[in-house]
């Protein structure tokens, strides 16, 4: 495999810039040109438009638009450090650094088109948000072609000979820096989603401890209600958009082509370009957050969010929402076509592991569903820009409206934050009680109903909106019934450990753990369907602790059991198990802790996204906060663990867990293209238990799958069928 | 193509094998592009659905009078050339087989006309679009922050519009790589050239559903 | 292990996990909040809270039991490397489980249905439409950044931040948001969604603007309790408080012929007693007249006046402009 210019420190050391101090000179040099012309272009933008700068951060700190130029002029002088100290073939290769170039020359250059356009229809010519939108485009496509994402594609539409499918050029990682570029391996991908979403985990978690530390008595200690907003909704943003949603997409752009038995995903560009831009929807974020918080909830229900002073942090976020549901969109059409197309000789669909199901499922939910928070937030956005009146009721609009297509998409997007989940506890389940799954089919069926359940119920959000009171009944109808399929998975993997080998290992824990939190979780969420009791508990902490236990002690547990099962085969090594299980009886003491006695609190009225809270409430909010100190402390035991082992632990075998999915027939980490030959399913995916059990057969280097033992002999495996 | 199906070359597992994957395989009859665009093609839908769903919510449930609108509304959208740009477009989706077919015959100047044929209707139906919201801009009044209904009509047919100039992009770059002799033809044409053909079908039918329920309901 | 020794044993593990889990449940006060549950609605709510609540132990403790009985007697040894038992179901046990739940969320959804109806028959009295309830108590409720105003139709006056009804009888709140306010250049526009929420009532009915949404509930108790807030509407949402002020009907009575007659002096503001001033205060309520929907809905200043008029007229479609009265 060819590298690319991603690791050309030592070239450009060669391309004529020798010893290191000319190079520092260089570089400080190309640094304050960067600044300079950004800055002073910033400044003259700001001058012709005579800009608001309320729209700042700034001017809550009482300093005045000055900051503005100081961090454009930031963003512009690292690509001229860069090119000082590297030189031209990095600023010009295909990398992070060229992708920072390139995103400002294609803000620049959209920046400048818009102007252009506005000044020929006669309009004053710079407008801050329409400036921002089309920016944050032309920004988006320099990024992804500055990190090599678009370069074959774009020749090959130009008519250029290029031989898509076979170009392995940017396949592959042979050292820590292709982590940092573009890659269409499916397993750097897939580590490049999980670490990432595990930074992104870190800092949600990070405007939880702010949100707890206010919270802890009542009276305003530490922020202003404007600033506990912004707390909340990062917080809910980030936690959603870049944790709970793309860590099951970065799992499962791992283990799937492994599962099914293919050498990659279907679409190996399309799948680095998913990641990039899911690395753009958080830039944008951050720029939000940069100019004031976006602070209306991750739900920026109409009006609120269309509200003129908060313009440009909903912009922003109204922005991020489109590159995030860009990017989960792309993983769905991969994973569809993949597990459709692309699964090995012999497995049917009822020989698939669930994990494949549920992502089959999931990925259905995302592009059926995420196209209408894109659409209600595109709305916001025009609302925003172009002053559309669709949430206005002076002009004939209607704040419902919103509600009632963001709502679409949000609910389904909790099935989506848990289904993949769900695919991970039987995988789990199975390989640690040693037992073959109980019901596989009524699993399977039962994930697909509630992919189809979860489209009807959207109204269960809004049962105090003021909806026509009879669709509130049908609501709380088809809420309900969706407890049956998800009780049939809890009682299908509550029976899984009857009569099985419990091997009590971390992942197993986390398991566990979640079949309690879980259903908690799921009680109340019957509780909530009931609508006069959610006409008393809507928008009160029962509900925040409800969508915790669901969304921290549900998926959030599930997405460490997979971390924990695939450790050894993403990395090679085994983790700590001692410090896995410390991590575990932290989490799940500190996640009851902090989250149960909220159901108590929101019964007893104590708001939702309430900067302060009644006196009475004091100490069990200060036991919260205390909980929730110690929760990021045992979480960073979890960080050490898995940084500490990756590096020193003891190297993992091809099948530690003694498994029988297709990716534990392979070494760990797999080879560089998974498989030596096509692989043959022959059975279940989990024969515990059976005579002879085997699930599929993989060819060891240099051979051919016909030529494994099993087929050579005496054909298919001999599993016998037993009613338990 | 259709994904290359099982070729066992016995030389490929002698070689190192870290240079190149394992034959590929397809569990489906279906090639892949087209499973993907497919796929794709459903998020689009779910995106148009949106904005309906929004413009059912605000017309029908909503809790304003729609009928003070509708007149102002009515009388604004001309209903005629609505429907001569809808045969202006309807009729693309006629050319843009005909391009199929020269290509599927090996005829690569039936190919080349017809993709041009496409194209070009393709632009007169968005200058007909554009036309009209000048019109409606500045003759009668009526833009996109005019009312709820107006911001409906301006989004949805923006949307659509959008969606015809990447088409048009799309069906483009076929026209180049189809003059540069790029396509094997006589053949059944690539994945790449089926899914923009299918992309450009369902931007007709959105239309249908978009003059269905904004200028005839 | 016999099968009657599991079973034995499963429900002992059943039974510990349910009075455990009861017993935490049951620690902390649910309804004492202000003296208890306020209204006749708010009762009802209570016990399909408890129910659910049992409920929802009972199947949690399924759960339980299973898990302890798992992990107490089909741990694998340290050394084991053996598979558990080769079954992929139990046709009888999982149709159980599918016809049992579904039974089960069946009669749910008919006991909250009935308790919904039961909670919302006030409001199909008379004809079922704002002011037409066949003489029913009705008072407006208005959310705003950031407060509230309380209208009684009879007297066309709206209170600021506090109201007053009488005991034991059913009121019905028509709730909504300011439709016509001002944004920072301006122009008019829209109030954002406020919710209002009495904790003490059980009852709650967000503010939209457009929107007369209807929840009616019976005080059984004087007394002053909390209003809040509950849906997201700013920076300030979280001061946008209130008090209900519930008195005997006679005070009441006394009360709204005071309110009528309080903005008699001056056109539009005025100020009224609040009967339940604490001791040895004496609160006022800041009151206001109006004559309409329209002047209810919108920013109300001695100086601003109604922002109506000119600015809706200029955003009418241009072809309506001639016949719009």
């Amino acid at each position: 495999m060819s590298t690319t210019t991603t690791s050309t420190a030592p070239a450009a050391r060669g391309a004529g810039h020798g010893t290191p101090g000319p190079r520092y000179v260089g570089g400080l040099i190309g640094f304050l040109i960067g600044y300079a012309v950004s800055h002073l272009l910033l400044r003259l933008f700001q001058g012709w438009g005579g800009v608001d700068p309320s729209y700042t951060v700034v001017e809550a700190a009482g300093i005045g638009a000055g900051l503005g130029p100081i961090i454009v002029g930031l963003m512009g002088g690292v690509p001229g450090l860069v090119a000082g100290l590297f030189g031209r073939r990095v600023i010009l290769g295909s990398n992070i650094f060229a992708a920072w170039l390139w995103a400002v020359v294609g803000f620049l250059i959209t920046t400048l088109i818009v102007i252009g356009v506005r000044l020929a229809f006669g309009m004053d010519p710079i407008s801050l948000l329409p400036i921002v939108t089309f920016g944050s485009l032309g920004a988006y496509l320099g990024m992804t072609i500055g990190i090599g994402a678009l370069g074959p594609w774009l020749r090959f539409l130009a008519g250029g000979d290029v031989d898509l499918a076979g170009d392995h050029s940017q396949h592959g990682a042979k050292s820590w820096k292709d982590y940092f570029g573009f890659n269409t391996d499916h397993k750097v991908i897939g580590i490049q989603y999980i670490v990432f979403n595990f930074m992104a985990m870190a800092i949600g978690g990070m405007y939880a401890l702010f949100m707890r530390a206010e919270l802890a008595q009542s009276g305003m200690q530490f922020m202003d209600g404007s600033t506990y907003n912004g707390a909340f909704t990062v917080h809910g943003s980030v936690m959603l958009f870049f944790w709970i949603i793309p860590i099951f997409a970065g799992i499962g752009n791992y283990v799937i082509p492994l599962m099914v038995g293919a050498a990659d995903m279907a679409f190996p560009r399309l799948n680095g370009l998913s990641f990039w831009t899911l690395v753009a929807a958080f830039l944008t974020s951050v720029a939000a957050i940069l100019v004031g918080m976006y602070e209306a909830g991750w739900t920026a229900y109409a009006p609120l969010s269309t509200q003129s002073e908060i313009g440009l942090q909903q912009l922003l976020f109204a922005l991020t929402v489109q590159f995030v549901g860009a990017s989960s969109i792309m993983t769905a059409v991969n994973f569809i076509v993949t597990i459709v197309g692309m699964r090995a000789p012999g497995m049917t669909m009822w020989r698939m592991p669930l994990f494949v199901w549920a992502n089959l499922t999931t990925s259905f939910l995302v592009v059926l569903g995420t196209p209408f928070i894109g659409g209600a937030q595109l709305m916001v956005l025009t609302d925003l820009t172009m002053n559309t009146q669709f949430f206005n009721p002076i002009l004939g609009g209607d704040p419902l409206a919103y509600q009632h297509v963001f709502w679409f998409y949000s609910h389904p997007a909790v099935y989506i934050m848990m289904l993949p989940g769900f695919g991970i506890v039987s995988d789990v389940i199975t390989t640690h009680a040693r037992k073959t799954i109980f019901g596989y089919k009524a699993l399977a069926i039962s994930t697909v109903a509630i992919g189809f359940l979860g489209f009807a119920v959207w109204a269960h959000h809004m049962f105090t909106s003021g909806m026509p009171d009879w669709f509130r009944v049908v609501m709380m109808f088809l809420t309900m019934l969706i407890a049956v399929p998800t009780g049939v998975k809890v009682l299908s993997w509550t029976a899984t450990l009857w009569q099985g080998r419990i091997h009590m290992r971390t992942p197993m824990l986390f398991v566990l753990g979640f079949l309690f939190m879980f259903t908690v979780g799921g009680v109340t969420g019957i509780m909530l369907a009931a609508v006069p009791f959610t006409i008393h508990v809507h928008d009160s902490y029962f509900v925040v602790a409800h969508f915790h236990y669901v969304l921290f002690g549900g998926s959030t547990m599930t997405a460490f059991a997979g971390i924990y099962h695939w450790y050894p085969k993403i990395t090679g090594r085994m983790y700590d198990e001692r410090l896995g299980k410390m991590h575990f009886w932290g989490l799940f003491i500190t996640q009851n802790l902090v989250f149960f006695p909220m159901h108590w609190t929101g019964v007893q009225g104590m708001v939702r996204r309430y900067a302060d809270h009644p006196e009475r409430f004091d100490t069990i909010n200060m036991v919260m906060s205390i909980g929730a100190i110690v929760m990021a402390a045992v979480t960073l035991i979890f960080f050490y663990n898995m940084v500490n082992s990756w590096r020193r632990g003891p190297k993992a075998t091809g099948n530690p867990w003694n498994s029988h999915t297709l990716e534990w027939q392979v070494s760990s980490p797999p080879p560089l293209f998974n498989f030596y030959d096509v692989p043959r399913v022959l059975d279940e995916p989990y024969p515990f238990g059976a005579a002879e059990p085997v699930h599929g057969v993989v060819a060891e280097k240099g051979k051919r799958t016909a030529d494994h033992p099993i087929l050579a002999g005496s054909g298919a495996g001999t599993s016998q069928e037993q009613q338990g | 193509m259709t994904a290359t199906p099982v070729t066992h070359d016995p030389a490929d597992v002698h070689h190192d094998d870290h240079d190149h994957p394992p034959p590929s395989h397809s569990s489906s009859r279906h090639p892949w592009g087209i499973i993907g665009i497919y796929t794709f093609i459903i998020s689009e839908i779910a995106l148009f659905g949106s904005f309906f769903m929004a413009y059912f919510i605000i017309r029908v449930i909503g809790a304003v009078d729609y009928a003070e609108w509708q007149e102002a509304f009515a009388q604004a959208i001309p209903l005629e050339i609505a429907l001569i740009n809808t045969a202006i477009l309807l009729s693309s989706s006629i050319w843009i087989w005909f391009a199929e077919r020269g290509f599927k015959q090996g005829n690569k100047r039936a190919l080349v006309f017809w993709l041009s044929m496409t194209i070009l209707f393709g632009s007169v139906f968005l200058g007909i679009q554009i036309y009209e919201y000048a019109e409606l801009v500045t003759h009668k009044d009526i833009g996109p922050s005019s009312n709820a209904f107006s911001s409906v009509f301006f989004m949805i047919t923006g949307l659509h519009g959008s969606h015809v100039l990447v088409g048009l992009i799309l069906l483009g770059m076929l026209l180049v790589r189809a003059v540069k002799g790029r396509y094997e033809l006589g053949t059944h044409p690539p994945q790449g050239f089926m899914a923009s053909v299918i992309y450009w079908h369902f931007v007709d039918v959105v239309w249908i559903v978009v003059l269905t329920t904004l200028y005839l309901l | 292990m016999s099968s009657g020794k599991k079973i034995f044993l499963w429900v002992t593990y059943y039974v510990i996990a349910f009075v455990v889990s009861m017993a935490l449940v049951s620690i902390p006060d649910w309804f004492g909040a202000e003296g208890g549950v306020l209204t006749t609605e708010g009762q009802r709510i209570d016990n399909l809270f408890w129910g659910m609540v049992i409920l929802s132990v009972a199947i949690l403790s399924v759960i339980l039991a299973t898990m302890t009985f798992a992990l107490i007697h089909f741990r694998a040894g340290p050394r084991d490397t053996g598979d558990g038992k080769y079954m992929h179901g139990n046709n009888a046990m999982e149709l159980g489980w599918i016809v049992v739940p579904t039974i089960i969320v069946l009669a749910l959804s008919w006991i909250s249905y009935e308790v919904l109806v039961d909670n919302d028959q006030v409001l199909a009295e008379g004809a079922g439409e704002r002011h037409d309830r066949g003489g029913v108590l009705e008072v407006d409720v208005i959310g705003f950044q950031y407060g509230w105003e309380f209208a009684y139709p009879e007297v066309g006056v709206a209170t600021l931040t506090n109201y007053v009804i009488p005991v034991d009888e059913p009121v019905v709140y028509n709730v909504t948001a300011r439709k016509y306010g001002m944004d920072p250049d301006g122009g008019v526009r829209p109030d954002v969604i406020h919710s209002f929420w009495v904790p003490a009532s059980r009852i709650k009915q967000d503010g939209v603007p457009g929107y007369w949404s209807a929840r009616s509930w019976t005080a059984e108790r004087t007394g002053t309790f909390d209003i809040v807030c509950a849906e997201l509407c700013g920076a300030l949402h979280y001061q946008m408080l209130g008090e209900v002020c519930v008195v005997e009907r006679g005070v009441y009575d006394a009360w709204l012929v005071e309110l009528g007659e309080a903005t008699t002096d001056s056109d539009t503001a005025g100020s009224v007693s609040y009967p339940c001033s604490p001791e040895g205060e004496e609160q006022t309520l800041a009151v206001r007249s109006y004559q309409n929907d329209d002047e209810l809905l919108g920013i109300f200043t001695e100086e601003q006046g109604l922002l109506l008029e000119s600015t809706l007229e200029a955003s009418m479609p241009a072809a309506k402009k001639d016949t719009s009265a």
